[in-house]
């Protein structure tokens, strides 16, 4: 579990010492509330909640913040059928290339199922502001599909 | 067509059991971590006894501090006692053939007494004795207290002292004249032979109770005429 904890953090936290030293952080916290844990949940999604915050905070000690306001939305046309070819690896480049304010928001709400209410909640953002960098963010993917020849 | 829900669907499902290596220290690591937890608690603990003792210890001086109060104002109540000691004893020395002196104090009592003596009815009056030792005991009160009559001096330079405190003790000695007048009264009215209430004279009067000067210049005024008394025999 711990493996698969780390590749979550990764997601976030590109550098890999600062995704292990967050990995332990997560960890100390996990055993810290463990009394915390209700069971109605899985307890590796409870502890998946708990590494994703840790890396949020993470990013929020090394970063200034989270990308500013912006609630133009663009017309993204339908992804590049390559992205549905893409192996996990690549899949991996492909969001580490993102910055950081874009992979955050996209991560959260593509990979790990948050839903723009709780990214806004989470990053103290509007959900407009979710919404259009989740937008920006699959534009970019898309263009970087081509840059890195995927 | 796809659509980003589809392609975001099928990278969620790619990367969710994705793992990687752990480094092999984390444990190790975090065992560290959690061991150094407790440690870091031990202190917070410390300084909550510690802040435990301070105020156990503040509530302790904040509990004597109107003890010292006391004690500062002690001195002052001294300089009054002490004052109107002095101005008393400066009062009864302008009294011709005064004899202070304790060595010489003939021994009362109703043995060595005679019953035709113009005193007799004083000494047998059943409330007289007890009256007799505590004047002693109060004359010896007195001789203990002439010490601090001398540190006194000192409080007295401060003239605000002087004029705040002094003031209410010429009061205090004009009263203590006027008890004192009484007392003599008194102590004629028995040399004369009538019967004297002394119990009558103490009462509803707090300086005979509780001032010893007063009570100790009786004394030395009733041993003057004693004195005489037994001279004239």
């Amino acid at each position: 579990m711990a493996g698969k904890m780390l590749s979550v953090i990764k997601r976030y936290v590109t550098n890999t010492t600062e995704a292990e030293d967050t990995l332990m952080e997560g960890f100390v916290k996990v055993f810290a509330k463990l009394d915390q844990y209700q069971g109605g949940g899985s307890f590796e999604g409870w502890i998946r909640k708990i590494m994703v915050n840790e890396a949020l905070m993470s990013i929020r000690r090394t970063k200034d913040r989270f990308p500013v306001d912006i609630e133009v939305a663009f017309d993204l046309a339908h992804p590049d059928e390559t992205l549905m070819q893409l192996g996990v690896q690549e899949i991996e480049t492909l969001i580490a290339s993102l910055p950081t304010g874009y992979r955050t928001i996209f991560t959260l709400y593509a990979i790990e199922g948050y839903s723009h209410a709780e990214i806004a909640d989470l990053l103290a953002i509007s959900e407009g502001t979710s919404k259009s960098q989740l937008s920006r963010a699959r534009a970019l993917l898309q263009n970087q599909l081509i840059t890195l020849q995927l | 067509m796809k659509n980003w829900n589809s392609v975001e669907e099928k990278w969620r499902e790619q990367l969710q059991n994705k793992s990687e290596d752990i480094p092999e220290d984390l444990w190790s690591r975090l065992e560290e971590r959690l061991v150094e937890k407790p440690a870091k608690r031990f202190p917070i603990y410390w300084a909550a006894a510690a802040m435990l003792l301070l105020a156990v210890g503040l509530s302790w001086v904040w509990n004597e501090a109107p003890e010292s109060t006391d004690q500062i104002t002690h001195p002052l109540s001294e300089v009054k006692k002490a004052s109107a000691v002095r101005v008393q004893v400066a009062a009864s020395a302008t009294q011709p053939a005064l004899a202070p002196s304790n060595a010489r104090e003939p021994k009362i009592n109703q043995a060595n007494v005679e019953p035709s003596s113009p005193i007799a009815p004083m000494l047998a009056y059943p409330e007289e004795k007890p009256q007799a030792e505590s004047i002693v005991s109060t004359t010896v009160a007195e001789n203990k207290i002439e010490p601090e009559e001398v540190l006194t001096v000192r409080l007295d330079i401060d003239p605000v002292a002087d004029e705040e405190e002094v003031k209410p003790t010429v009061n205090q000695q004009k009263r203590r004249k006027s008890f004192f007048g009484k007392i003599v009264g008194e102590i004629r009215q028995a040399l004369d032979g009538e019967t004297v209430n002394w119990q009558k004279l103490k009462e509803g009067n707090a300086n005979f109770e509780n001032r010893i000067h007063t009570v100790a210049n009786t004394y030395v005024k009733t041993e003057e005429n004693l004195k005489r008394t037994l001279q004239i025999q």
